[in-house]
């Protein structure tokens, strides 16, 4: 240190100036000749880092000026601290000390700083601050007037008070002291000389006075104030004002014991404000206390007085940091207000509140404090009360499954549990949370993308969502980033707070998602069955039912909808008629309680349009009825058809079977009417001509000749029974059995033909063909009888309409057909006779003019090809024989 | 006078048939059944055989055929009562055969006596 540098060409290692300023224990910097701070010092460090702290930060590489604008300086401009070193640029001394007051969260400090040019360092300052605020106000300014005071030190007084060039108070000291805080807004300010009059003189003469008593009225009371006072000059003999000392001696006019009065006096008036009154001496011990506090501490003053109250305190009941700071105050003599502490009195707990003052002789020493005290315990016991129950509900709330948040009434947010926060972010993320409103938090939930607004519109989200929050009322579910979705709760309670539930419902929300899709699968797989399907639960609820179910009943789609009652559906179709016209109020409850009866159930029924509609009913597992209704038209006409097929079997093997009996009948008629024929005419031979018996014979012979026609006719018939096979051209054959009924029936009957199907073939051989028309023709003449009468026969070629294929069920669709029809003009054929027109041997001709199978013979053929006959029998018989046409290239 | 053999089953045709027969001079056999009529016709080469054509044993149309080979100079009545069997008809196949006269029972005896007479030579 101080050697050129040159002469060490290797620097021994010495104090850096920083470790050289960490010498100091007051927070200091260096500053260059720019005023920049380059260099601070631990303590400055920690100072700075101590952001309640009040004062001025020293922090390397800012501008001394930027500093000073941050002091907090009371009282002095931040141009003041840079007018400090200002001087120094100018080259004006190299000394300069400032005190000066920081504030800072309502801390006050006071302090002393010190700058001074460092010899040999080219231009560098260096600046130390040091606290001086444990010095107290007072101190300081006893220390200023050290010198005035040490001038009237032979005078005795109670109070010190100073006036300026003008005799006006500036100055009535010791602040803290109870009477003189009462006092003093009735002094400061005033006129000296005029409360002084009389030594009014003396005073223009700046020389000094003694014991010189004024009546000064204070709150409406007279006091007697005795001053002494002496000039104060500045270096250059300036008058300054005056200083001195006073004392109130009204109570020494009054009484001996005016000072204990005025005492007890202002204790009582203490004791208005608290519950009692204190007083401490210079070591902290009590010694006075008013009568009031035995009653709350329950001590007596034999053990209160000469104690501390510092030995009294309970730690354990007493905040640690507040007692800390209550010591602080108490040995720097610092006034304090609304400590509180805990103590254990005899046998129970007591919480007081205290403030005090510290109180000084004249001389600045130190006396003790005065001060009251308030019992708060039953205030700190109600506090301690309200945080158990907090930090219960607290607890509470955090073990709730769910999460929880509590709002206060201005919606902000008081309270929740770990799970509230938990639920809702993934976790690496933070949000606003205790203190925030409910606003303030929802718009950062989605500002930070944490809530997922729907169709990304957070406007109408935070409306919606807020609108809610003010209204409580159905849960709300709202779907966050981290892929939960929650249901939110919120109830408002009567005193204005609100509490949001919110519970995680996303594995629900993916069960309900599943069950959707299953549904809709169902949806789907009965929207494709060809069956209409219904199903219904318990209460007979439609839950399920799709398209087809309307469509095959011709039922509008909103009938049998899901959520409507089946009976809706039964009464419906009651209405239409389904269940019989005199039904049409059908009893709905009737049905369903049938239905009801069995797990399972069939009905079958008509509707309007003609359809057969089939309903199966059949029980579910888990309760409720499953119907599935299906159109069993076709299925119905196909038995239908195949029962006619069968009975046109059954027919055509009886007509075979009658064809058979009729051949072996025949035969042995015949072989027997041989006999009685030939051996009644040899007998009649025999008898002599005139003989009676002779006739009798001829007439068994005429008999016998009757029956052999009759049985030529069974013969003819048991031929005529077709066989399969062959085909025949439908037209010409009708021609050839036109002219052989023309021929037979005589000239009366007229003939007439209308044929339009020519070149259609047909599978049934020429005789056969010949035969249906031969029969139908014979029968038209025969029931025409004597009289002149038209036989028309025509044909054509149709193709089979529905309402043809609905009449007549053998037909197929997918044929075509040729129509023979045959009408006649004759007296037609009877309703009730018409049923049995085909039946073999029914007849309505008289004996021997029919043998009853020629219908017969007509339907067997028609049905042996799988044609139809319809007769109409009204006004003149009608027979349309329908016949399926041979396709093929000639036709 | 002619030989005449008469076939059939029913034993009352048979009678009836041949007391006509008788009655107009004719000597008449009997058979039962076509194969007894061949047996007969064979042995005594009647002038006519009058047959049943449905029969037990051996039919008519059978024995037609047989006896037209073993005595194709014996002429051949064929008569029936009609077919059990529906619209075939014998008769009209007898007569194919080379059946002299067909006749479907019932007939009137002197159908019978003029269609055996018709047969036999006018000389006889």
């Amino acid at each position: 240190m101080g050697l050129p540098a040159a002469m060490h060409p290797v620097p021994a290692p010495g104090p850096s100036v920083s470790e050289w300023l960490d010498v100091l224990e007051a927070p200091a910097a260096l500053l260059g000749a720019d005023l920049t701070i380059v260099e601070t010092n631990r303590a400055a460090r920690a100072f700075a880092a101590d952001l309640g702290a009040p004062g001025l930060r020293f922090v390397q590489g800012r501008k001394w000026a930027d500093q000073c604008r941050q002091a907090d300086a009371v009282g002095l401009a931040a141009s003041d601290l840079e007018a400090l070193l200002a001087g120094f640029g100018q080259g004006r001394g190299d000394s300069v000390v400032l005190d000066y007051v920081a504030r800072r969260r309502g801390r006050f400090k006071t302090f002393h700083l010190t700058a001074r040019t460092l010899p040999g360092a080219s231009g560098r300052i260096l600046v130390i601050q040091t606290d001086v605020t444990r010095l107290g106000v007072t101190e300081q300014r006893l220390q200023a007037a050290e010198q005035r005071l040490a001038d009237i030190a032979e005078l005795s007084s109670d109070w010190l008070w100073a006036v300026d060039d003008e005799f006006r108070f500036v100055e009535a000291t010791a602040p803290t002291d109870p009477f003189w805080r009462r006092v003093q807004p009735g002094l400061i300010g005033r006129g000296f000389a005029e409360t002084l009059g009389s030594i009014a003189p003396d005073l223009a003469r700046h020389r000094p006075f003694r014991d010189i008593v004024a009546e000064i009225e204070i709150e409406g009371a007279i006091h007697r104030i005795r001053f002494s006072g002496k000039p104060v000059f500045d270096v250059n003999g300036g008058f300054q004002g005056y200083a001195g000392l006073a004392a109130d001696i009204t109570r020494a006019y009054e009484s001996e014991h005016a000072r204990d009065a005025a005492e007890r006096r202002l204790q009582e008036i203490a004791e208005l404000s608290s519950d009692w009154y204190w007083e401490t001496d210079s070591e902290f011990r009590f010694t006075y206390l008013s009568d009031a506090q035995q009653g709350v501490i329950r001590l007596g003053h034999d053990q209160t007085i000469g104690r501390r109250r510092i030995d009294m305190i309970d730690r354990s009941l007493t905040d640690p940091e507040a007692l800390a700071q209550h010591i602080s105050d108490l040995e720097n003599h610092l006034p304090f207000r609304d400590f509180i502490y805990g103590s254990r009195g005899v046998g129970h707990v007591r919480y007081l509140k205290i403030s005090g003052k510290p109180r000084f002789d004249a001389k600045g020493k130190f006396l003790g404090h005065v001060g009251t005290a308030t019992d708060v315990t039953a205030v700190v016991e109600a506090e301690k009360r309200r945080e158990a129950a907090e930090s219960r509900l607290k607890a509470a709330v955090e073990h709730m499954p769910g999460g929880i948040a509590i709002w206060d009434a201005e919606d902000r947010l008081v309270v929740h549990n770990e799970q509230y926060v938990a639920l809702a972010v993934k976790r690496d993320q933070a949000i606003p949370i205790v203190g925030y409103t409910f606003e303030e938090i929802a718009r950062g939930l989605l500002a930070r993308g944490i809530v997922q607004a729907p169709g990304g519109d957070g406007e109408a989200y935070l409306r919606d969502r807020l609108k809610a929050h003010r209204n409580p009322g159905s849960p709300l579910e709202v779907t966050y980033s981290n892929g939960r979705v929650l249901e939110l709760r919120e109830r408002r309670l009567p005193d204005g707070t609100t509490v949001t539930v919110t519970s995680d419902i996303t594995a629900l929300k993916a069960r309900e998602r599943m069950l959707a899709e299953q549904r809709g699968l169902l949806q789907t797989t009965l929207d494709h069955i060809s069956d209409g399907i219904l199903a219904v639960d318990k209460e007979w609820r439609i839950v399920a039912v799709n398209d087809t179910f309307a469509s095959l009943l011709a039922m509008p789609g909103d009938v049998a909808r899901v959520g409507a009652h089946l009976a809706t559906v039964i009464e419906w179709l009651g209405q239409r008629g389904d269940y019989g016209s005199e039904r049409a109020n059908v009893s709905a409850g009737r049905v369903i309680d049938e239905i009801a009866s069995r797990p399972r159930w069939y009905d079958e029924r008509q509707i309007p349009d003609g359809r057969q509609i089939s309903w199966r009913v059949r029980e579910m597992q888990g309760g409720g009825r499953v119907i599935a209704v299906a159109d069993v038209s076709e299925q119905r006409q196909a038995e239908q058809r195949r029962e006619q097929l069968r009975s046109t079997m059954a027919q055509a093997q009886q007509l075979e079977a009658i064809s058979r009996l009729a051949g072996g009948l025949a035969h042995d008629l015949n072989n027997m009417l041989l006999p009685v024929m030939t051996l009644t005419e040899l007998a009649m031979d025999e008898l002599p001509e005139g003989s009676p018996a002779r006739g009798d014979l001829e007439r068994v012979i005429g008999a016998a000749e009757h029956a052999r026609g009759l049985v030529q006719r069974l013969l003819t018939f048991s031929r005529s029974v077709p066989q399969p096979g062959g085909t025949a051209k439908l037209d010409s054959v009708a021609r050839a059995a036109a002219d052989l009924i023309r021929a037979t029936a005589g000239p009366d009957l007229s003939v007439k033909l209308d044929l339009r199907a020519a070149g259609i073939s047909i599978p049934l051989g020429d005789t056969e063909v010949q035969q249906i028309v031969m029969n139908l023709g014979l029968n038209a003449a025969q029931a025409i009888g004597d009289r002149k009468g038209t036989l028309s026969i025509a044909t054509a070629l149709i193709e089979a309409d529905d309402d043809l294929l609905r009449a007549n069920p053998s037909l197929d669709s997918a044929r075509r057909y040729a129509r023979l029809t045959v009408t006649d003009d004759g007296p037609g054929i009877p309703a009730d006779v018409l049923p049995r027109i085909f039946d073999p041997f029914f007849t309505t001709k008289a004996v021997g003019q029919g043998t009853g199978l020629g219908l017969a013979v007509v339907h067997g053929l028609v049905s042996q090809v799988g044609g139809a006959i319809e007769v109409n029998g009204e006004g003149g018989a009608k027979f349309d024989i329908l016949l399926p046409v041979i396709e093929g290239k000639n036709n | 006078m002619a030989r005449i053999l008469l076939i059939d089953d029913d034993a009352t045709v048979r009678y009836a048939l041949k007391q006509v027969l008788e009655r107009a001079g004719h000597q008449v056999d009997e058979a039962s059944d076509g194969l007894i009529g061949i047996e007969k016709c064979t042995a005594a080469r009647p002038d006519v055989v009058v047959t049943d054509i449905i029969m037990p044993n051996q039919e008519g149309i059978e024995t037609i055929i047989k006896l037209k080979r073993l005595a194709p100079e014996v002429a051949i009545i064929a008569m029936s009562g009609g077919g059990r069997t529906g619209n075939r008809d014998f008769l009209a196949m007898a007569e194919k055969l080379g059946a002299a006269k067909v006749m479907a029972k019932p007939f009137r005896p002197k159908e019978l006596v003029e269609a055996v007479a018709a047969l036999l030579p006018q000389a006889a």
